[in-house]
């Protein structure tokens, strides 16, 4: 789970450079993603290309959640685009349930059954999700690193005035970005989807917990993102294991309060300032 | 135009001073009031509640309804949540029209409503089992626990695990919430009563998804076989996880492994588990088995025992209320605690003493995606 983790707070962390808000509707798109990917599996296609599709219609809910969520308020103060991006998060949630139902639902798994490793025994969907989330580290540190796209997403994160003045549009500068957060985010739904079944709250605890791999990690990193996220899984299940099971949740947000007392800027904290 | 409007604008608010006459046009229904989780965790729950309401409301003014009146059932939204049942508990209370009120099917929840109802002098059903619940309705004068407490069901399944499974030794899995937490508790007695031992007793709170600590604790205990008593989404996960991780023992469950919501997320992975419940869809009882079948036809769906329960719940109350051929609020209280033998779709009811009012149960075992009834519990059991 700490490679889900890691993941969703990638996604958080490049709205956060981009715009310098906290998406707090991060756990919604991991939602909405699994429920994408079910839909086009009930239509019989393959459930990696409704992964595939899922994680394309999430791009556009990016876009569109960027349009009505951020765009309006983005001269307004952070904690107006806070609250509207709670807001948004309520009625993805609800709108769910209301396209989808209440009932739980399952979509098939990538590959099924386990293999046995020593004495433990590891679910091959969990080793799916490991390598598709290497992959896609790569790819968006290719994406962000080697191509032009990539250059006009980190010029806009970095400073939109000046951005907009070499001549860059920052609105799809921004909505690619959000488009972006969206389809990583997606894609871990449709991942953990089979594991843990689809329900309109799924994405609340995994987006808390990203929330945590974030600060541990150091806010605007994106490889502090990922590595924040490992830990929190590791914390989870070992503090699980060792300590208690009961308070899982209890120990993580004890770390994470540690972090923030004895290493506010997290493991990779770097601070994004506007260049003189 | 300012004027103008001025003028309309009195008059639709004196008009609609006259439509909102007294008990006028509501003397016309009985309402009774609902409290379910429609959003949250459990809004499946609010589903199956909701659409087993339309059918009984149906049915019952389809035969005349209750002393020449139709029923209405009012239906609000728990979220899922103490706080929420609460809150949905005291509006639906505040609509003098109410002669009585279904809580959820939480005993969390219907704890934390049991002061309202007592405030309220409101008929209350409760649908919880949890022993707490039912210490809590003998207590009061308004709260009536239509259901088989897990202080017989619990002790029953491990006696059987015991005695006729040959099962020695246990590890106990259990959710955090006070249902779930007492059902650990009565199935950990119940080992011991029936002479097994528990080798590990673990928890976890509602709304975890990954097991992996909890089911490497059990793993490490090396039981004979799993007990486990959480709610239907984290027991359809957990059981999908322990047979994903190679553990093949014998697993005994509560209520909630019986349940169609349970059996339908699970899918193989509940084959063979035994649980102790109420309701199965395929229900020798004739009531029982008509409504299910009525469910089935009209929603193409299996009946969940939350829509059971709320059939159930709805006729006693409207029994109740014919008793005491009044919908006075003490009068209807005062005839629920007369009904003594009330066949319903899922048992029969004994409402005297308010507490543990439905009787006996059943062991069913998933067999082919279907609870199949292994043993019937008297009340004696």
């Amino acid at each position: 789970m700490g490679i889900i983790y890691g993941l969703i707070a990638m996604g958080m962390v490049l709205i956060f450079r981009a715009v310098g808000i906290m998406n707090f509707a991060q756990g919604e798109f991991l939602m909405l993603g699994g429920y994408f990917a079910y839909t086009f599996s009930q239509l019989g296609i393959n459930i990696v290309l409704s992964i595939v599709l899922a994680s394309l219609c999430m791009g556009v809910v990016g876009v569109l959640f960027m349009r009505s969520s951020y765009w309006p308020l983005r001269s307004a103060q952070a904690k107006a685009i806070v609250v509207s991006a709670m807001g948004a998060s309520i009625v993805l949630k609800e709108g769910a349930r209301l396209i989808w139902g209440a009932l739980p639902l399952n979509l098939d798994r990538i590959v099924d059954g386990s293999v046995q490793i020593g004495t433990a025994s590891i679910r091959w969907q969990f080793l799916v999700i490991i390598a598709i989330a290497l992959v896609l580290m790569l790819l968006v540190y290719f994406l962000l690193e080697k191509t032009f796209i990539g250059n006009i997403m980190q010029a806009t994160a970095q400073d939109q005035y000046m951005a907009s003045l070499s001549g860059i549009s920052v609105i799809v500068s921004i909505g690619m970005t959000f488009a972006l957060s969206a389809m990583i985010t997606g894609i871990c739904g449709g991942l953990i989807a089979p594991i843990f079944f689809l329900t309109n709250t799924m994405g609340a605890t995994s987006g808390a917990k990203a929330f945590a791999a974030i600060v541990i990690g150091g806010f605007g990193s994106i490889q502090g993102a990922f590595v924040g996220g490992l830990i929190v899984g590791l914390v989870e299940q070992f503090g699980g294991f060792y300590i208690s099971s009961t308070y899982q949740l209890v120990i993580i947000y004890v770390v994470l309060i540690a972090f923030l007392m004895f290493k506010p800027n997290g493991l990779f904290g770097e601070k994004i300032g506007e260049k003189a | 135009m300012k004027k103008l409007f001025a003028i309309l604008l009195s008059a639709v608010l004196v008009v609609s001073l006259f439509g909102c006459g007294g008990s006028g046009s509501s003397a016309k229904t009985i309402k009774i009031g609902m409290v379910v989780p429609l959003t949250g965790d459990r809004a499946s729950e609010g589903t199956y509640a909701t659409n087993a309401a339309k059918i009984v409301q149906d049915e019952i003014n389809g035969n005349g309804g209750v002393l020449g009146k139709n029923i209405e059932i009012v239906t609000e939204d728990s979220q899922g949540t103490d706080v929420g049942a609460t809150t949905a508990y005291l509006k639906v209370a505040a609509d003098d029209d109410i002669v009585a009120i279904i809580g959820p099917d939480n005993s969390n929840d219907d704890i934390a409503i049991s002061d309202s109802a007592e405030k309220s002098a409101i008929l209350t059903t409760t649908q919880g089992s949890s022993p707490k619940l039912q210490a809590v309705c003998e207590k009061g004068q308004w709260l009536f626990q239509l259901r088989a407490t897990d202080s017989t069901l619990c002790g029953a399944l491990m006696n059987f695990a015991v005695t006729e499974i040959g099962v020695k030794t246990f590890t106990v899995i259990h959710d955090t919430e006070t249902a779930s937490a007492d059902q650990g508790r009565l199935f950990s007695e119940g080992i011991t009563a029936a002479g097994g031992t528990v080798d590990a007793d673990i928890s976890f709170t509602t709304g975890t998804k990954d097991f992996t600590a909890q089911l490497t604790q059990a793993q490490k205990a090396g039981s004979e076989a799993i007990v486990i008593a959480g709610l239907q989404t984290e027991d359809a996960i957990i059981i999908q996880q322990l047979r994903d991780m190679g553990m093949t023992q014998p697993v005994f469950g509560s209520n909630g492994f019986g349940d169609t919501v349970t059996v339908g997320m699970a899918g193989k992975s509940i084959e063979g588990v035994y649980s102790v419940t109420a309701w199965v869809p395929n229900t020798p009882n004739e009531l029982g088995a008509a409504f299910s079948k009525k469910y089935h036809d009209t929603y193409n769906q299996d009946c969940a025992k939350a829509a059971a329960q709320i059939r159930d719940h709805v006729y006693v109350i409207c029994e109740a209320i014919k008793q005491a051929n009044s919908t006075d609020r003490t009068a209807v209280r005062d005839a629920m605690l007369k009904i003594t033998d009330f066949q319903g779709a899922i048992t029969s009811y004994d409402c005297s003493k308010r507490g543990n009012c439905g009787k006996g149960g059943l062991i069913v075992q998933i067999k082919n995606l279907t609870p199949t009834i292994v043993k019937e519990l008297s009340s004696a059991d």
